[in-house]
């Protein structure tokens, strides 16, 4: 195996659960230590085990992760008397966590990454924090513009959206349209910052030095393409500290095996782009390098 | 509430263990879903074992191998690998609470395999089935039945069509296909237990089955139907779980039973 994991009890009277994954061989030195969370109400594991997954490849490229449970969600509990709203108290968390890493594994300097709700809390702490070094949205915020409608109607092109119609509306099935109304209504009702607010705080965080990967899906979301991003935010003055991943075909949980692969390749080798440039071996003595190339097939990412 | 990994050192689980609020000589081993129907029974087992562990019972409820924080890649996991991992988890279990009687909860994929564990090398004083996986084809195919609607609502019916080695976001190949279909709690050896609990919101003839394949193996087996509320009888096997009530409140009446036998 290329890490170690250990449960990870910090915050107060320990009452946030996590699990702290080591790599086994080489570190790289100075790394950022990564920090996952909950997405959504699933508990720290995430959709499809999708941060197990995820922290586990990053070991194996010498990077330290804590994935983690915010208080109130999976295995970690609300301190008692504590009153404040979610969001503010995930932002806490946060905090405690690169707290309790700064304390118990002398890390400075770290990178959230957040996927769909708990990309909120992982802006929130990229933009205020400058312990923060890098930060991952995966299916982070998303706003329609002139560029999205035009190309709106390509979406009639794709076979899928036909049959699902079809199933849907013509031939009745109801467990379909229930699933997708229900789908709609958990992952997409969300507060986005306003665009000139998400402008500011990029340019923010880029003029701090902090390097970004914003990954964003097709199907049903307001993405349609690669360079939205900075047709959202009018701004592309950060772009070189700015990197945009565009899987046209994945979903957002990244329901299919093959496109959380691809993903968890692409942020990889973001992490080591930016904060692992030194070339080092495995414990196996194996180079890392070839390991992680992105995947820049125009049906994959765009 | 103390998590921990147990087992070997190559082959790791992770759990969480909860003490009893009060001295206790019994112990409830919790076993989870199929990794399909984790993540929605995961806050509901949580709940369940801070209930238990206040009424007086020593709980651990933990990860087979290949799913949650445990070792191994998801495509490890298989219901032979889980009933292996039970047999793993009652022995930490025994270290950790030094109980003298230990019943098994299982839900779903994890009813059928805490069964199968209890026919061979355990006695548990309960064995409570909460909408046990009864015949492994037709759970198979309720799979696949949830996964076609999944990929046709998330547009990825094209890529997915007659595709067998993935189940709603999961590695399902040849060997956990073959493992899971395997499965009939209607033959094959009586469990060793005490008393067996079906638990379910619906009788059916498969509950009635297993009711009488235990009962004739000289194991004293009850059926208990547990009514749920409208919105949660509305929506499927795999979100159920997460929000009975009803069910919660049975299980700790189920198990009360115990502490003072």
């Amino acid at each position: 195996m290329t890490y170690t994991e250990k449960v990870f009890s910090f915050g107060p009277s320990g009452a946030l659960q996590g699990i702290l994954v080591e790599p086994r061989g080489q570190r790289i030195a100075n790394a950022p230590a990564i920090l996952t969370w909950n997405v959504g109400l699933h508990h720290h594991i995430g959709p499809h085990r999708f941060f197990v997954t995820l922290t586990r490849a990053l070991a194996a490229l010498g990077f330290t992760s804590l994935r983690f449970d915010i208080s109130g969600l999976g295995d970690s509990e609300v301190s008692q008397g504590d009153t404040r709203p979610d969001p503010e108290r995930a932002v806490a968390d946060v905090r405690e966590a690169m707290q309790a890493l700064t304390k118990q594994r002398q890390f400075q300097t770290f990178v959230p990454i957040g996927f769909c709700s708990s990309v909120d809390a992982a802006h929130a702490v990229g933009v205020s924090d400058p312990r923060v070094v890098g930060v991952i949205h995966l299916e982070g915020y998303g706003f329609r513009t002139k560029g999205f409608y035009l190309r709106y109607p390509l979406r009639f092109l794709d076979r899928n959206r036909w049959e699902r119609l079809v199933r849907m509306r013509v031939l009745g099935d109801r467990e379909a349209a229930a699933e997708a109304s229900q789908d709609k209504e958990r992952v997409y009702v969300r507060d986005y910052p306003s665009p000139k607010k998400l402008q500011s705080d990029i340019a923010t965080m880029v003029a701090r030095g902090a390097a970004l990967l914003l990954v964003y899906v097709g199907g049903d979301t307001d993405y349609a393409y690669k360079e939205q991003f900075f047709e959202m935010i009018d701004d592309r003055t950060g772009s070189n500290r700015v990197e945009l991943a565009f899987y046209p075909e994945a979903d957002h949980t990244f329901f299919i095996e093959e496109d959380r692969r691809r993903v968890i390749h692409r942020v990889g080798f973001f992490l080591r782009k930016h904060f692992g440039a030194t070339e080092r071996k495995t414990a196996s003595g194996a180079p890392h390098s070839n390991r992680f190339q992105p995947d820049t097939s125009p049906r994959v990412e765009r | 509430m103390k998590p921990l990994f147990f087992g070997e050192a190559n082959r790791r689980l992770y759990g969480v263990y909860h003490p009893p609020a009060k001295p206790s000589r019994h112990a409830v081993l919790l076993c989870y879903p199929g990794m399909q129907e984790y993540n929605a029974a995961h806050w509901m087992f949580r709940r369940l074992a801070t209930s238990l562990s206040r009424e007086g019972h020593h709980v651990l409820r933990f990860d087979y191998y290949g799913t949650g924080d445990s070792d191994g890649e998801t495509d490890a996991a298989t219901p032979e690998s889980a009933i292996t991992d039970i047999h793993t988890a009652i022995r930490e279990l025994r270290d950790l609470s030094r109980a003298r009687e230990i019943s098994l909860v299982g839900l779903r994929l994890g009813a059928a395999c805490a069964a199968l564990a209890c026919t061979g090398g355990i006695t548990a004083r309960q064995l409570v089935l909460w909408e046990p996986v009864i015949h492994g084809p037709a759970y198979v195919r309720e799979l696949e039945v949830q996964d076609e609607r999944r990929n046709l609502v998330l547009l990825h019916a094209d890529r997915t069509r007659g595709r067998r080695d993935e189940l709603l976001g999961f590695p399902f190949d040849a060997r956990v296909r073959a493992g899971t279909e395997a499965i009939d709690l209607t033959t094959g050896p009586g469990v060793h237990a005490k008393k067996v609990v079906v638990l379910c919101s619906e009788e059916r003839d498969e509950h009635r089955a297993v009711r009488d394949w235990y009962e004739r193996s000289g194991v004293s087996t009850e059926l208990r139907i547990v009514r749920e509320s409208d919105e949660i009888t509305g929506r499927n096997l795999r979100e159920r779980p997460m929000l009975s009530n009803a069910v919660l409140l049975e299980l700790a009446a189920e198990l009360r039973g115990s502490l003072v036998g």
